[in-house]
Protein backbone atom coordinates (compact mmCIF):
# COMPACT_ATOMS: atom_id res chain seq x y z
CA UNK A 1 0.00 0.00 0.00
CA UNK A 2 1.23 3.44 -0.83
CA UNK A 3 1.86 6.10 1.87
CA UNK A 4 -1.06 7.66 1.13
CA UNK A 5 -3.15 4.89 1.22
CA UNK A 6 -1.76 4.24 4.85
CA UNK A 7 -2.45 7.75 6.10
CA UNK A 8 -5.94 7.49 4.70
CA UNK A 9 -6.89 4.12 6.16
CA UNK A 10 -5.40 5.16 9.34
CA UNK A 11 -7.20 8.15 9.83
CA UNK A 12 -10.34 6.23 8.96
CA UNK A 13 -9.41 3.94 11.77
CA UNK A 14 -9.30 6.09 14.30
CA UNK A 15 -11.91 8.94 13.62
CA UNK A 16 -14.75 7.34 16.27
CA UNK A 17 -11.65 7.32 18.89
CA UNK A 18 -11.02 11.04 18.06
CA UNK A 19 -14.82 11.50 18.14
CA UNK A 20 -15.04 10.41 21.27
CA UNK A 21 -11.78 11.88 22.59
CA UNK A 22 -13.46 15.53 21.67
CA UNK A 23 -16.38 15.47 23.47
CA UNK A 24 -14.44 13.82 26.88
CA UNK A 25 -10.87 15.40 26.91
CA UNK A 26 -11.72 18.43 24.37
CA UNK A 27 -15.12 19.04 25.32
CA UNK A 28 -15.79 18.17 28.84
CA UNK A 29 -12.03 18.33 30.09
CA UNK A 30 -12.34 15.07 31.46
CA UNK A 31 -9.22 13.59 32.10
CA UNK A 32 -10.07 9.48 31.02
CA UNK A 33 -7.49 7.56 30.56
CA UNK A 34 -10.29 4.72 30.47
CA UNK A 35 -10.30 5.19 27.16
CA UNK A 36 -7.01 2.73 26.32
CA UNK A 37 -9.17 0.14 28.38
CA UNK A 38 -12.55 0.80 26.33
CA UNK A 39 -10.60 0.61 22.95
CA UNK A 40 -9.28 -2.62 23.85
CA UNK A 41 -12.87 -3.83 25.55
CA UNK A 42 -14.16 -2.94 22.45
CA UNK A 43 -12.03 -4.86 20.45
CA UNK A 44 -12.28 -8.10 22.53
CA UNK A 45 -15.88 -7.35 22.74
CA UNK A 46 -16.54 -7.50 19.19
CA UNK A 47 -13.57 -9.76 18.68
CA UNK A 48 -15.42 -12.46 20.45
CA UNK A 49 -18.52 -11.80 18.30
CA UNK A 50 -17.31 -11.98 14.90
CA UNK A 51 -16.87 -15.93 15.28
CA UNK A 52 -20.69 -16.27 15.55
CA UNK A 53 -22.25 -13.95 13.05
CA UNK A 54 -19.84 -15.90 9.97
CA UNK A 55 -22.75 -17.33 8.87
CA UNK A 56 -25.04 -14.36 8.55
CA UNK A 57 -25.54 -11.95 5.99
CA UNK A 58 -23.06 -9.63 6.05
CA UNK A 59 -25.17 -6.66 6.75
CA UNK A 60 -26.53 -8.10 10.06
CA UNK A 61 -23.09 -9.22 10.74
CA UNK A 62 -21.80 -6.30 10.57
CA UNK A 63 -24.65 -4.25 12.95
CA UNK A 64 -24.33 -6.86 15.43
CA UNK A 65 -20.43 -6.67 15.67
CA UNK A 66 -20.62 -2.51 15.38
CA UNK A 67 -23.09 -2.73 18.16
CA UNK A 68 -20.86 -5.39 20.23
CA UNK A 69 -18.21 -2.90 20.09
CA UNK A 70 -20.13 -0.05 20.89
CA UNK A 71 -21.34 -1.82 23.76
CA UNK A 72 -18.13 -3.09 24.96
CA UNK A 73 -16.45 0.35 25.52
CA UNK A 74 -19.87 2.16 26.49
CA UNK A 75 -19.10 -0.62 29.46
CA UNK A 76 -16.16 0.81 30.51
CA UNK A 77 -17.20 4.53 30.39
CA UNK A 78 -19.90 3.01 32.55
CA UNK A 79 -17.56 1.44 34.88
CA UNK A 80 -15.72 4.60 35.46
CA UNK A 81 -18.24 7.30 35.62
CA UNK A 82 -19.87 5.16 37.93
CA UNK A 83 -17.35 5.07 40.19
CA UNK A 84 -16.50 8.82 39.87
CA UNK A 85 -20.38 9.63 40.55
CA UNK A 86 -20.86 7.43 43.06
CA UNK A 87 -18.19 6.67 44.85
CA UNK A 88 -17.02 10.26 44.76
CA UNK A 89 -13.66 9.35 43.81
CA UNK A 90 -11.94 12.09 40.94
CA UNK A 91 -12.26 11.10 37.58
CA UNK A 92 -8.38 10.38 37.33
CA UNK A 93 -8.50 7.94 39.89
CA UNK A 94 -11.33 6.22 39.00
CA UNK A 95 -9.98 6.17 35.22
CA UNK A 96 -7.26 4.33 36.59
CA UNK A 97 -9.06 1.79 38.87
CA UNK A 98 -11.03 1.26 35.84
CA UNK A 99 -7.80 0.45 33.78
CA UNK A 100 -6.46 -1.91 36.65
CA UNK A 101 -10.13 -3.65 36.72
CA UNK A 102 -10.12 -4.17 32.54
CA UNK A 103 -7.04 -4.81 31.96
CA UNK A 104 -7.80 -8.45 34.23
CA UNK A 105 -11.31 -8.41 32.23
CA UNK A 106 -9.53 -8.44 28.67
CA UNK A 107 -7.72 -11.45 29.62
CA UNK A 108 -10.47 -12.91 31.03
CA UNK A 109 -12.44 -12.42 28.18
CA UNK A 110 -10.14 -13.35 25.84
CA UNK A 111 -8.46 -16.42 27.66
CA UNK A 112 -5.12 -15.60 25.88
CA UNK A 113 -3.05 -12.17 25.23
CA UNK A 114 -4.32 -12.24 21.60
CA UNK A 115 -6.90 -13.48 19.21
CA UNK A 116 -6.36 -13.90 15.48
CA UNK A 117 -9.33 -12.93 13.38
CA UNK A 118 -8.36 -13.71 9.90
CA UNK A 119 -9.84 -17.30 10.34
CA UNK A 120 -13.33 -15.62 10.02
CA UNK A 121 -15.47 -13.97 7.49
CA UNK A 122 -14.71 -10.28 8.22
CA UNK A 123 -18.08 -8.06 8.40
CA UNK A 124 -15.89 -4.53 7.48
CA UNK A 125 -14.91 -6.03 3.91
CA UNK A 126 -16.71 -5.11 0.67
CA UNK A 127 -15.59 -5.37 -2.55
CA UNK A 128 -16.41 -1.82 -3.63
CA UNK A 129 -12.76 -0.47 -3.45
CA UNK A 130 -10.71 -3.33 -5.63
CA UNK A 131 -7.17 -3.34 -3.51
CA UNK A 132 -8.37 -2.58 -0.30
CA UNK A 133 -11.74 -4.80 1.64
CA UNK A 134 -12.54 -2.89 4.51
CA UNK A 135 -11.85 1.15 3.08
CA UNK A 136 -15.88 1.87 2.01
CA UNK A 137 -16.91 0.95 5.29
CA UNK A 138 -13.98 2.31 7.30
CA UNK A 139 -15.21 5.62 5.58
CA UNK A 140 -19.01 5.53 6.17
CA UNK A 141 -17.94 4.81 9.76
CA UNK A 142 -16.00 7.38 10.07
CA UNK A 143 -18.42 9.93 7.78
CA UNK A 144 -21.11 8.21 10.27
CA UNK A 145 -19.21 9.34 13.72
CA UNK A 146 -19.00 12.73 12.53
CA UNK A 147 -22.12 13.25 11.28
CA UNK A 148 -23.71 12.07 14.51
CA UNK A 149 -21.92 13.65 16.91
CA UNK A 150 -21.92 16.89 14.49
CA UNK A 151 -25.63 16.24 14.86
CA UNK A 152 -24.81 15.66 18.82
CA UNK A 153 -23.33 18.69 19.69
CA UNK A 154 -26.66 21.01 18.34
CA UNK A 155 -29.10 19.02 21.47
CA UNK A 156 -29.61 19.75 24.68
CA UNK A 157 -27.41 17.18 25.87
CA UNK A 158 -24.60 18.17 23.59
CA UNK A 159 -24.56 21.77 24.76
CA UNK A 160 -24.52 20.09 28.49
CA UNK A 161 -20.68 18.29 27.28
CA UNK A 162 -19.31 21.77 26.64
CA UNK A 163 -20.91 23.13 29.59
CA UNK A 164 -19.33 20.71 31.93
CA UNK A 165 -16.16 21.74 30.31
CA UNK A 166 -16.72 25.14 31.63
CA UNK A 167 -18.59 25.20 34.39
CA UNK A 168 -19.86 21.98 36.15
CA UNK A 169 -21.68 24.04 38.83
CA UNK A 170 -23.75 24.99 36.22
CA UNK A 171 -26.00 22.01 36.25
CA UNK A 172 -26.89 22.65 40.47
CA UNK A 173 -28.00 25.36 39.46
CA UNK A 174 -30.40 24.94 36.79
CA UNK A 175 -31.44 21.81 38.09
CA UNK A 176 -30.03 19.65 35.59
CA UNK A 177 -28.84 16.14 36.36
CA UNK A 178 -24.99 16.41 36.72
CA UNK A 179 -24.66 12.48 36.84
CA UNK A 180 -26.69 12.22 33.64
CA UNK A 181 -24.33 14.62 32.21
CA UNK A 182 -21.20 13.58 32.74
CA UNK A 183 -21.91 10.21 32.52
CA UNK A 184 -23.79 9.59 29.27
CA UNK A 185 -20.77 12.28 27.74
CA UNK A 186 -18.13 9.73 29.11
CA UNK A 187 -20.41 6.30 28.19
CA UNK A 188 -20.79 7.77 24.10
CA UNK A 189 -16.96 8.61 24.27
CA UNK A 190 -15.73 5.41 25.52
CA UNK A 191 -18.35 3.58 23.39
CA UNK A 192 -16.77 5.88 20.24
CA UNK A 193 -13.15 4.58 21.50
CA UNK A 194 -14.34 1.23 21.23
CA UNK A 195 -15.31 1.61 17.74
CA UNK A 196 -12.76 2.38 16.69
CA UNK A 197 -11.09 -0.55 18.63
CA UNK A 198 -12.63 -2.92 16.79
CA UNK A 199 -11.98 -1.22 13.34
CA UNK A 200 -8.15 -1.65 14.00
CA UNK A 201 -8.23 -5.08 15.42
CA UNK A 202 -10.51 -6.37 12.53
CA UNK A 203 -8.23 -4.07 9.71
CA UNK A 204 -4.64 -5.58 11.48
CA UNK A 205 -6.45 -9.46 11.39
CA UNK A 206 -6.36 -9.90 15.15
CA UNK A 207 -7.10 -8.74 18.74
CA UNK A 208 -4.32 -7.89 21.68
CA UNK A 209 -4.20 -6.92 25.22
CA UNK A 210 -2.40 -4.40 25.29
CA UNK A 211 -3.32 -2.68 21.82
CA UNK A 212 -4.56 0.01 23.95
CA UNK A 213 -1.39 1.35 25.50
CA UNK A 214 -0.90 5.25 24.76
CA UNK A 215 -4.10 5.78 23.43
CA UNK A 216 -5.29 8.39 25.39
CA UNK A 217 -1.70 9.99 24.45
CA UNK A 218 -2.31 9.54 20.72
CA UNK A 219 -5.95 11.45 21.04
CA UNK A 220 -4.47 14.54 22.89
CA UNK A 221 -1.92 14.65 20.01
CA UNK A 222 -4.32 14.24 17.01
CA UNK A 223 -6.80 16.76 18.90
CA UNK A 224 -3.78 18.92 19.86
CA UNK A 225 -2.83 19.25 16.17
CA UNK A 226 -6.46 19.46 14.61
CA UNK A 227 -6.13 23.01 16.70
CA UNK A 228 -3.37 23.77 14.37
CA UNK A 229 -6.38 23.17 11.11
CA UNK A 230 -8.79 25.71 12.59
CA UNK A 231 -11.23 27.50 11.90
CA UNK A 232 -12.37 24.13 10.45
CA UNK A 233 -15.16 23.12 12.77
CA UNK A 234 -13.69 21.59 15.71
CA UNK A 235 -15.02 18.11 14.36
CA UNK A 236 -13.62 17.91 11.42
CA UNK A 237 -10.23 19.46 12.90
CA UNK A 238 -9.89 16.80 15.35
CA UNK A 239 -9.82 14.43 12.01
CA UNK A 240 -7.71 16.51 10.38
CA UNK A 241 -5.37 16.31 13.00
CA UNK A 242 -5.53 12.46 12.87
CA UNK A 243 -4.42 12.42 9.24
CA UNK A 244 -1.98 15.00 10.03
CA UNK A 245 -0.70 13.12 13.15
CA UNK A 246 -0.08 10.36 10.50
CA UNK A 247 1.71 12.15 7.64
CA UNK A 248 4.05 13.44 10.28
CA UNK A 249 4.50 9.30 11.38
CA UNK A 250 5.04 8.57 7.84
CA UNK A 251 7.83 11.62 7.11
CA UNK A 252 9.52 9.90 10.04
CA UNK A 253 9.72 6.92 9.16
CA UNK A 254 10.81 7.85 5.54
CA UNK A 255 14.38 10.09 7.34
CA UNK A 256 14.52 6.45 9.57
CA UNK A 257 13.54 7.26 12.62
CA UNK A 258 12.49 4.52 14.83
CA UNK A 259 8.92 4.52 15.67
CA UNK A 260 9.20 2.85 18.82
CA UNK A 261 10.18 5.93 19.90
CA UNK A 262 7.04 8.01 18.60
CA UNK A 263 5.74 7.89 22.25
CA UNK A 264 7.97 10.50 22.64
CA UNK A 265 7.70 12.55 19.90
CA UNK A 266 3.89 12.99 20.89
CA UNK A 267 4.96 13.88 24.26
CA UNK A 268 7.05 16.34 23.48
CA UNK A 269 4.44 17.86 20.50
CA UNK A 270 2.38 18.21 23.59
CA UNK A 271 4.83 20.05 25.83
CA UNK A 272 5.68 22.32 22.98
CA UNK A 273 2.04 23.04 22.07
CA UNK A 274 0.63 23.52 25.53
CA UNK A 275 3.95 25.38 27.48
CA UNK A 276 3.32 28.75 26.24
CA UNK A 277 -0.54 28.31 26.79
CA UNK A 278 0.57 27.16 30.77
CA UNK A 279 2.61 29.95 30.94
CA UNK A 280 0.22 31.88 29.90
CA UNK A 281 -2.41 30.99 32.55
CA UNK A 282 0.33 31.22 35.04
CA UNK A 283 1.32 34.76 34.29
CA UNK A 284 -2.35 35.97 34.54
CA UNK A 285 -2.97 34.18 37.50
CA UNK A 286 0.06 35.95 39.15
CA UNK A 287 -0.86 39.58 37.85
CA UNK A 288 -4.75 38.50 39.04
CA UNK A 289 -3.07 37.75 42.60
CA UNK A 290 -1.21 41.41 42.15
CA UNK A 291 2.13 39.33 42.66
CA UNK B 1 -47.50 39.24 49.11
CA UNK B 2 -45.28 36.27 50.49
CA UNK B 3 -45.29 35.93 54.49
CA UNK B 4 -43.43 33.63 56.27
CA UNK B 5 -44.44 32.36 59.49
CA UNK B 6 -43.21 31.19 62.95
CA UNK B 7 -39.61 30.52 61.48
CA UNK B 8 -37.50 28.10 63.28
CA UNK B 9 -34.03 27.01 62.49
CA UNK B 10 -31.10 25.66 64.30
CA UNK B 11 -28.04 23.97 62.82
CA UNK B 12 -28.18 20.23 63.62
CA UNK B 13 -24.24 19.84 64.19
CA UNK B 14 -23.69 23.13 66.66
CA UNK B 15 -26.96 23.56 68.10
CA UNK B 16 -26.46 27.06 67.17
CA UNK B 17 -30.49 28.87 66.54
CA UNK B 18 -30.67 31.63 63.58
CA UNK B 19 -34.29 32.12 63.59
CA UNK B 20 -36.88 31.18 66.64
CA UNK B 21 -40.43 31.98 65.66
CA UNK B 22 -39.67 34.89 63.30
CA UNK B 23 -42.05 36.55 60.90
CA UNK B 24 -41.35 37.79 57.93
CA UNK B 25 -43.23 39.87 55.16
CA UNK B 26 -42.07 40.41 51.49
CA UNK B 27 -44.57 42.39 49.06
CA UNK B 28 -45.16 41.80 45.74
CA UNK B 29 -43.53 43.50 43.05
CA UNK B 30 -41.49 45.17 45.62
CA UNK B 31 -37.38 45.63 46.06
CA UNK B 32 -36.66 44.31 50.04
CA UNK B 33 -33.13 44.41 51.16
CA UNK B 34 -31.63 42.07 53.41
CA UNK B 35 -29.24 43.30 55.61
CA UNK B 36 -27.92 42.13 58.88
CA UNK B 37 -23.96 41.06 60.18
CA UNK B 38 -21.78 38.26 59.25
CA UNK B 39 -22.65 35.05 60.80
CA UNK B 40 -26.43 36.33 61.47
CA UNK B 41 -28.44 33.99 58.92
CA UNK B 42 -29.18 36.26 55.80
CA UNK B 43 -27.47 33.52 53.45
CA UNK B 44 -29.41 30.74 55.45
CA UNK B 45 -32.85 32.53 54.72
CA UNK B 46 -32.46 32.36 51.35
CA UNK B 47 -31.06 28.41 51.74
CA UNK B 48 -34.26 27.45 53.52
CA UNK B 49 -36.24 29.76 50.49
CA UNK B 50 -34.85 27.20 47.84
CA UNK B 51 -35.35 23.96 50.27
CA UNK B 52 -31.96 23.32 50.19
CA UNK B 53 -32.29 19.33 51.60
CA UNK B 54 -29.43 19.80 53.86
CA UNK B 55 -30.99 22.24 56.02
CA UNK B 56 -34.48 20.79 55.72
CA UNK B 57 -33.87 18.32 58.80
CA UNK B 58 -33.89 21.67 61.46
CA UNK B 59 -36.36 24.13 59.74
CA UNK B 60 -39.51 24.47 60.63
CA UNK B 61 -42.78 27.26 59.90
CA UNK B 62 -44.81 28.06 57.51
CA UNK B 63 -44.63 30.32 54.10
CA UNK B 64 -47.96 31.85 52.92
CA UNK B 65 -48.22 32.27 49.33
CA UNK B 66 -51.12 33.36 47.29
CA UNK B 67 -53.37 31.92 50.80
CA UNK B 68 -51.88 28.92 50.54
CA UNK B 69 -49.66 27.44 53.34
CA UNK B 70 -46.55 25.63 52.76
CA UNK B 71 -45.14 23.81 55.35
CA UNK B 72 -41.29 24.85 54.99
CA UNK B 73 -39.87 21.14 55.95
CA UNK B 74 -42.07 19.40 53.54
CA UNK B 75 -41.97 17.83 50.23
CA UNK B 76 -44.67 20.07 48.83
CA UNK B 77 -42.89 23.01 50.00
CA UNK B 78 -39.51 21.57 47.88
CA UNK B 79 -41.75 21.41 44.62
CA UNK B 80 -42.99 24.75 45.11
CA UNK B 81 -39.73 26.66 45.50
CA UNK B 82 -38.81 24.84 42.32
CA UNK B 83 -41.21 26.36 40.56
CA UNK B 84 -41.57 29.66 42.19
CA UNK B 85 -37.93 31.13 43.51
CA UNK B 86 -34.91 31.16 41.88
CA UNK B 87 -31.60 32.86 43.18
CA UNK B 88 -28.46 34.12 41.79
CA UNK B 89 -25.35 33.13 44.00
CA UNK B 90 -23.16 35.53 44.96
CA UNK B 91 -20.54 33.97 42.66
CA UNK B 92 -23.21 34.64 40.14
CA UNK B 93 -21.00 33.33 37.26
CA UNK B 94 -22.23 29.67 38.32
CA UNK B 95 -25.35 30.12 36.99
CA UNK B 96 -23.41 30.61 33.38
CA UNK B 97 -22.21 28.80 30.35
CA UNK B 98 -19.00 31.35 30.11
CA UNK B 99 -18.50 29.80 26.75
CA UNK B 100 -21.90 30.43 25.15
CA UNK B 101 -24.00 33.47 24.08
CA UNK B 102 -26.48 35.60 25.89
CA UNK B 103 -29.34 33.68 23.76
CA UNK B 104 -27.84 30.05 24.51
CA UNK B 105 -27.28 31.04 28.01
CA UNK B 106 -31.28 31.92 28.25
CA UNK B 107 -32.19 28.98 26.09
CA UNK B 108 -30.18 26.48 28.68
CA UNK B 109 -31.88 27.81 31.69
CA UNK B 110 -35.34 26.20 29.60
CA UNK B 111 -33.32 22.61 29.93
CA UNK B 112 -34.99 19.78 31.90
CA UNK B 113 -33.06 17.81 34.49
CA UNK B 114 -32.57 14.82 32.09
CA UNK B 115 -31.57 16.76 28.43
CA UNK B 116 -32.28 15.15 25.41
CA UNK B 117 -30.28 13.91 22.28
CA UNK B 118 -32.92 14.20 19.81
CA UNK B 119 -33.98 18.25 19.68
CA UNK B 120 -32.14 20.88 18.55
CA UNK B 121 -31.89 23.77 21.37
CA UNK B 122 -33.73 26.65 20.64
CA UNK B 123 -32.91 30.01 21.02
CA UNK B 124 -35.00 32.54 22.62
CA UNK B 125 -35.50 35.84 21.42
CA UNK B 126 -33.71 38.48 23.48
CA UNK B 127 -34.87 40.19 25.91
CA UNK B 128 -35.60 44.14 25.77
CA UNK B 129 -33.35 44.74 28.36
CA UNK B 130 -30.56 43.11 26.95
CA UNK B 131 -30.92 44.82 23.91
CA UNK B 132 -31.79 48.18 25.46
CA UNK B 133 -28.03 47.58 27.59
CA UNK B 134 -26.53 47.52 24.74
CA UNK B 135 -25.26 43.92 25.68
CA UNK B 136 -23.26 42.25 23.02
CA UNK B 137 -25.22 39.27 21.81
CA UNK B 138 -22.50 38.03 19.31
CA UNK B 139 -19.87 37.35 21.68
CA UNK B 140 -19.51 34.58 24.66
CA UNK B 141 -20.63 36.17 28.08
CA UNK B 142 -17.27 35.29 29.50
CA UNK B 143 -16.02 38.39 27.35
CA UNK B 144 -18.52 40.61 28.71
CA UNK B 145 -18.40 43.22 31.88
CA UNK B 146 -18.50 42.31 35.11
CA UNK B 147 -22.11 44.01 35.40
CA UNK B 148 -23.56 42.50 32.30
CA UNK B 149 -22.47 39.20 33.66
CA UNK B 150 -24.57 39.43 36.55
CA UNK B 151 -27.17 41.25 34.32
CA UNK B 152 -27.34 38.04 32.13
CA UNK B 153 -26.86 35.99 35.08
CA UNK B 154 -30.50 37.46 36.71
CA UNK B 155 -32.19 37.39 33.00
CA UNK B 156 -31.05 33.56 33.32
CA UNK B 157 -32.11 32.69 36.05
CA UNK B 158 -35.41 34.63 35.46
CA UNK B 159 -36.30 32.31 31.69
CA UNK B 160 -38.82 29.58 34.31
CA UNK B 161 -40.65 32.79 35.15
CA UNK B 162 -40.14 32.59 39.01
CA UNK B 163 -42.26 34.46 41.61
CA UNK B 164 -39.50 35.18 43.79
CA UNK B 165 -35.86 36.35 42.68
CA UNK B 166 -33.32 36.43 45.75
CA UNK B 167 -29.93 37.84 45.07
CA UNK B 168 -26.89 37.88 46.80
CA UNK B 169 -25.34 40.68 47.12
CA UNK B 170 -24.81 41.01 43.61
CA UNK B 171 -23.08 44.40 43.55
CA UNK B 172 -20.52 43.01 46.01
CA UNK B 173 -17.68 42.77 43.09
CA UNK B 174 -18.32 45.39 40.86
CA UNK B 175 -17.10 48.84 40.76
CA UNK B 176 -19.76 51.87 41.17
CA UNK B 177 -20.42 52.16 37.28
CA UNK B 178 -21.60 48.13 36.95
CA UNK B 179 -23.20 48.75 40.33
CA UNK B 180 -25.45 51.21 39.40
CA UNK B 181 -26.06 49.53 35.40
CA UNK B 182 -27.65 46.43 37.58
CA UNK B 183 -29.55 48.16 40.30
CA UNK B 184 -31.01 50.10 36.95
CA UNK B 185 -31.76 46.59 35.33
CA UNK B 186 -32.93 45.31 38.46
CA UNK B 187 -35.55 48.38 39.28
CA UNK B 188 -36.39 48.31 35.02
CA UNK B 189 -37.22 44.02 35.55
CA UNK B 190 -39.41 44.48 38.64
CA UNK B 191 -40.96 47.28 36.79
CA UNK B 192 -41.84 45.05 33.84
CA UNK B 193 -42.44 41.69 35.55
CA UNK B 194 -44.46 42.61 38.89
CA UNK B 195 -41.34 40.01 40.59
CA UNK B 196 -40.51 40.35 44.05
CA UNK B 197 -36.80 40.77 44.60
CA UNK B 198 -34.55 40.19 47.84
CA UNK B 199 -31.44 41.33 47.47
CA UNK B 200 -28.60 40.82 50.29
CA UNK B 201 -26.20 43.41 50.92
CA UNK B 202 -23.96 45.41 52.98
CA UNK B 203 -23.67 48.59 50.86
CA UNK B 204 -25.78 51.54 52.28
CA UNK B 205 -25.48 53.58 49.23
CA UNK B 206 -28.17 50.49 47.97
CA UNK B 207 -30.74 51.31 49.97
CA UNK B 208 -32.49 54.23 48.06
CA UNK B 209 -33.47 51.61 45.28
CA UNK B 210 -35.89 50.66 47.49
CA UNK B 211 -38.93 52.10 48.87
CA UNK B 212 -40.24 49.41 51.51
CA UNK B 213 -38.07 48.53 54.72
CA UNK B 214 -35.10 46.45 54.87
CA UNK B 215 -35.38 42.85 56.30
CA UNK B 216 -32.95 43.57 58.69
CA UNK B 217 -31.57 39.96 60.57
CA UNK B 218 -29.83 40.56 63.74
CA UNK B 219 -27.51 38.01 65.84
CA UNK B 220 -29.78 35.60 68.28
CA UNK B 221 -27.80 35.47 71.52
Amino acid sequence: MTAVGIIVEQTLLYVPLVVGAYIDIGLMKVPDLALSSAFTFGAITAAKVVPYCAHLPQPIALLIVLIAALAGGTFVGLISSTLTQRAGFSHLLSSIITEGLFHGINQMVLGSPNMSLSNYKNPLATSLITGHPELFLLTVIAVACLVFSYLLLKTPLGYCFGIYGTNPRFFDHHRISLPFVFGTGVMLSNGLAGLAGYCFAQSNGFVDISMGVGIPLFAITALLLGKIMRPLPALLAGAAGLGLYFVLQQILLRVGFNLNYFMLVQSLLILVVLLPHQRKKRSAHSSSLGV
Amino acid sequence: MILLRDLCFTFAESRRTLFFHDQFNFPAGKLVFVEGKNGTGKSTLFHILTAQPELRSGVSGTLIYHGINYDLASQEYARFAEQHIAQVPQRFDEVLAPHLTIQENLACAHLPAFPSFSSRVVLPPLPQLARSLGISTEVPVQFLSGGQRQIVAILTMLQTTPSLLLLDEPTATLDEENSILVMECIKTLIAATGITVLMITHDSSLLSYSDVPSLVIRRRA
